[in-house]
């Protein structure tokens, strides 16, 4: 049988596609998608459904309590965002520093969040960011903390008839100071995929007290996770050099990374706690008391 | 299936596969044979369009998708039988040497100018960071550009 394609113009009319075949495969940007078709990897291919006309969910829009980013906003208009750049840094560097241009401009947010790569440069970033996945189907909307999305490689807790619609950001309180930094490393500057990436969020109050914290970190498990028996350290304590000390020191007990082509669990496990060290201390602001990190 | 798109400024009408990918159309359906084919997984650039303006790299375009839109390759930059600034230079900077990279390359430095007329050379570099080329060292390419916009 051949392929079938549909290019639903509304979100409403791709959820109804999706309900009467919910064994189709969603396109966005086609960065993931297609390769694998390329390489022969797709069995059984029934259909496609590609979502790339559907308007509302391209919008990048602030609301009091969050930033709200559609599922098909591309790393491009990320990284060209303003308001991205100075309210949910991360999520802007992620983009930023992603794939190559031509890979920026058909890429998507969503599109990397439901890939579910275990190095997925986003998918750090919006874990640190504290972020909700919207997730709609024709009977349900829920929204679901990036942090409970992942299950599994390549597996989310998406179910059939479901399309995520987009991301979430809140914001930080009032009097509370929000410090970020993304660290990443890989073979190369342009187009490789994650050896280790890194998001950190902290929130300060005014007393300099660590209100909360947040750590995602990529290629370490079969997903990306938070770190949080890391990010307990942190909590409701004044961030210090030793603080930040002994959460390197720690950081081998809860990641478990794997020999890849891209490098060796060896090699991740040291590089995780430079770059660790490195993202506490930006984030909270120490990095510019000391000269070398 | 039956798509139409804008190919270098003319209406086109192809019957394509669902799963066919741009490249293979634009080659072999449309005998527009400077964009290459080289990963077909998004690493090299080699294959880059412009669809809509904005540069992409064609094998990972699925045809259908193109529908309504407009696509532009270095064929479509020819104006009065003139090849553009950017291959004059490229020629003449011996940004070029094989070849194989030279299409997609003047696309990314396309979309490069069309957006940022006067790029940094860190600029230069991250736009052409999705092109592969095993032969220049890419120093030469960025010299090409330089004195483009110089």
């Amino acid at each position: 049988m051949s392929v079938q394609y549909y290019s639903p113009g509304s979100f409403t009319e791709a959820l109804q596609v999706l309900e009467r075949n919910s064994n189709y495969t969603l396109l966005a940007g086609g960065t993931d998608v297609v390769p694998r078709l390329n390489l022969r990897q797709v069995k059984d291919l029934q259909g496609l459904i590609y979502l790339g006309n559907i308007v509302e969910m391209k919008k990048i829009v602030e609301h009091n309590e969050h930033i709200f980013i559609g599922a098909l906003v591309t790393h491009a208009r990320i990284a060209a965002s303003e308001l991205l750049k100075q309210k949910a840094y991360n999520v802007w560097y992620a983009s930023y520093h992603m794939g190559t241009p031509a890979i920026r401009n058909a890429g998507t947010i969503g599109g990397n969040l439901v890939n579910a790569s275990p190095a997925g440069d986003s998918c750090v970033a919006l874990l640190a960011a504290g972020a909700l996945a919207s997730i709609k189907s024709l009977h349900e909307n829920r929204l679901v903390p990036v942090k409970e999305f992942f299950v599994d490689k390549g597996k989310t807790v998406l179910k059939p008839g479901e399309i995520l619609y987009g991301v979430h950001l809140p914001k930080a309180a009032t009097g509370i100071k929000k410090g970020c930094s993304y660290q990443r490393i890989g073979t190369l500057k342009g187009s490789s995929t994650a050896i280790i990436n890194i998001a950190v969020e902290i929130e300060q109050d005014t007393e300099g007290m660590c209100r909360a914290c947040r750590i995602g970190a990529g290629a370490v498990a079969s997903t990306s996770v938070r770190l949080y028996s890391l990010e307990e350290i942190f909590v409701d304590k004044k961030m210090s050099w030793s603080l930040i000390e002994q959460a390197v020191n720690e950081v081998d007990a809860y990641i478990n990374p794997i020999d890849d082509t891209y490098a060796t669990a060896w090699y991740r496990r040291k590089v995780i706690k430079v770059l660790l060290k490195r993202a506490l201390a930006e984030a909270s602001g120490l990095a510019s008391e000391q000269e070398e990190v | 299936m039956e798509v139409r798109f804008v190919l270098n400024g003319t209406e086109v009408k192809v019957d394509v596969k669902p799963t066919a990918i741009l490249t293979d159309i634009l080659r072999d359906k449309l005998g527009v044979t400077s964009v290459k084919k080289g990963c077909e997984t998004g690493d090299c650039g080699a294959c880059a369009v412009l669809l809509d303006g904005e540069l992409v790299n064609s094998c990972l375009v699925l045809a259908p998708t193109v529908a309504g839109k407009s696509v532009t390759t270095v064929e479509g930059l020819i104006v009065n039988g003139e090849i553009d600034i950017i291959q004059k230079r490229l020629a003449e900077y011996h940004g070029t040497q094989c070849g194989y990279c030279t299409p997609g390359m003047v696309m990314a430095i396309k979309a490069l100018l069309n957006k940022n007329p006067k790029p940094s050379e860190a600029e230069i570099r991250r736009a052409i960071s999705g092109n592969l080329c095993r032969c220049t060292g890419y120093q030469k390419i960025v010299e090409a550009v330089q004195s483009i916009t110089a």
